[in-house]
């Protein structure tokens, strides 16, 4: 596999280049098709293969940062990104990501910043993944319900969330209405609340908050999951790029290895944004959660590292966050073949 | 005001990861905190030649301009492949699929 091994100039290896248009094309995926960055799963997977550790966040987010343009322009062709939304959204998560990071910089100062942060990152993962399968089985039972009694439906129709519904009656101006998400009037400060927490638990977990912001949108704001995908890649797209400037400026990117890992992430983020076509709203909801679920349980490996002491927990982590994001990308493509061959059908 | 099943279950979430910062002591993060700093690093530029040199070079002696070099470039490339596959796609006949629905 030598002859697949490429130099990389800045951080003086040389590494193997199928590996990282892999990694790429698996990330790239899901980011298209959650809508989220997926520096969790790039890290690990760099580190396992080798891959200079301080230059690896760096050139994660520099990859991250060309896919979401990619992926954001081609869920925008579909229709699928408010930009409005995504305005405030970058403005919010801004300002929230900033508080974040002074709050974690504080308790820093009392020591107890690492696990903490682990914790609340495992119990978010695993809370919101709960979250959205007993509201997929809750919709699932009414689906049934209703195909029992006569009224067939072939796939549930979108209802926004009574969280959203509820925030909705808050009627503190400025009132704004945001025609791509279908919300004809919501109050400005709710929509900037929403993000100026989800943006602070992104700085607290040091996170790009694909992840959070996500349910955010769909079970706070209630837009339509397409259009939540398509709205968190965009902000994903801000941070990355700022991200991106930031750790340059660090000295902490790999041009060569991202620009290779964004050829991978550019045909994976063609797959994921098609196929969030064919599986639809509930479909992609069910899909997140069982991944977010999923990177609970490596993140718990970790914490178990830490806990134990045992280094062969953060490998297994490594492999369990690596295996997910293949057998998902697998199932995602799958299932857009399948769609592809009904739609000729 | 009564608050439904699914806030109240994200309040209960956000009260349970706050409470959680006082409890656990230690710092086992380390590594990760120090991962965001400035590298003391240079790249070794006396073997290399073209496109390498010159990144090596702006990486070492220009950081800002490397930082902008870094940036752009991705977001180039970003755009251009998001662009030519579109055109890609067209001309396969595929734009049907990624038409809206």
């Amino acid at each position: 596999m030598d002859m697949f091994n490429i130099h990389l100039p800045i951080a003086g290896i040389d590494f193997n280049i199928l590996i990282l248009i892999t990694i790429g094309f698996c990330v790239g995926t899901l980011g298209g098709f959650f809508g989220v960055g997926g520096a969790w799963i790039v890290t690990p997977a760099l580190n396992i293969f080798g891959f200079n550790m301080p230059f690896a966040i760096g050139t994660d987010l520099a990859h991250i940062f060309g896919k979401s343009i990619i992926a954001t322009k081609k869920h925008s062709k579909m229709g699928n990104v408010d930009w409005r939304l995504g305005l405030f959204s970058i403005i919010g998560s801004i300002i929230g990501i900033e508080a974040g990071k002074r709050f974690v910089l504080m308790l820093e100062a009392s020591g107890n910043v690492g696990p903490v942060v682990r914790w609340v990152y495992m119990i978010f993962l695993f809370g919101l993944g709960i979250y959205m399968i007993y509201d997929y089985v809750g919709v699932m039972k009414i689906q049934k319900e209703q195909q029992k009694s006569g009224d067939i439906s072939k796939a549930p129709v979108e209802a926004v969330s009574p969280m959203a519904m509820k925030l909705r009656h808050i009627k503190l101006p400025p009132i704004i209405s945001l025609p791509a998400s279908g919300i004809v009037h919501i109050s400005f400060w709710v929509v900037f609340f929403i993000f100026l927490i989800t943006g602070f638990l992104s700085g607290f977990m040091g996170v790009g908050g694909g992840f959070i912001l996500l349910p955010a949108l769909i079970y706070l704001v209630g837009c339509p999951t397409t259009v939540a995908v398509g709205t968190s890649l965009l902000s994903v797209c801000f941070m990355s790029g700022y991200g991106c400037f930031s750790y340059s400026m660090s000295g902490r990117t790999e041009l060569v290895a991202a620009m290779i890992m964004l050829i991978g992430a550019a045909i994976g983020a063609q797959i994921g944004v098609l196929a969030t076509k064919y599986i639809r709203g509930y479909g992609i909801r069910l899909l997140f959660a069982i991944m977010i679920i999923l990177a609970g349980i490596s993140v718990t490996f970790k914490q178990a590292e830490g806990i134990f002491k045992l280094d062969m927990f953060n490998t297994m982590a490594a492999y369990f966050v690596m295996g997910s994001a293949g057998s998902m990308t697998l199932f995602i493509f799958v299932k857009l073949l399948i769609g592809m061959k009904q739609d000729k059908d | 005001m009564r608050l439904s099943f699914g806030l109240r279950y994200f309040i209960s979430l956000l009260f349970l990861a706050l409470l959680v910062v006082p409890l656990i002591p230690s710092n086992i993060f380390a590594d990760d905190e120090e991962a965001g700093g400035e590298l003391k690093y240079e790249v070794n530029t006396s073997e290399m030649t073209g496109f390498n040199l010159l990144l090596g070079k702006l990486y070492n002696e220009h950081r800002i301009l490397y930082s902008l070099v870094v940036t752009l470039t991705m977001a180039f490339l970003g755009m251009l492949v998001a662009v030519s596959t579109d055109y890609v796609l067209r001309l396969l006949g595929i734009r049907k699929i990624s038409k809206g629905h």
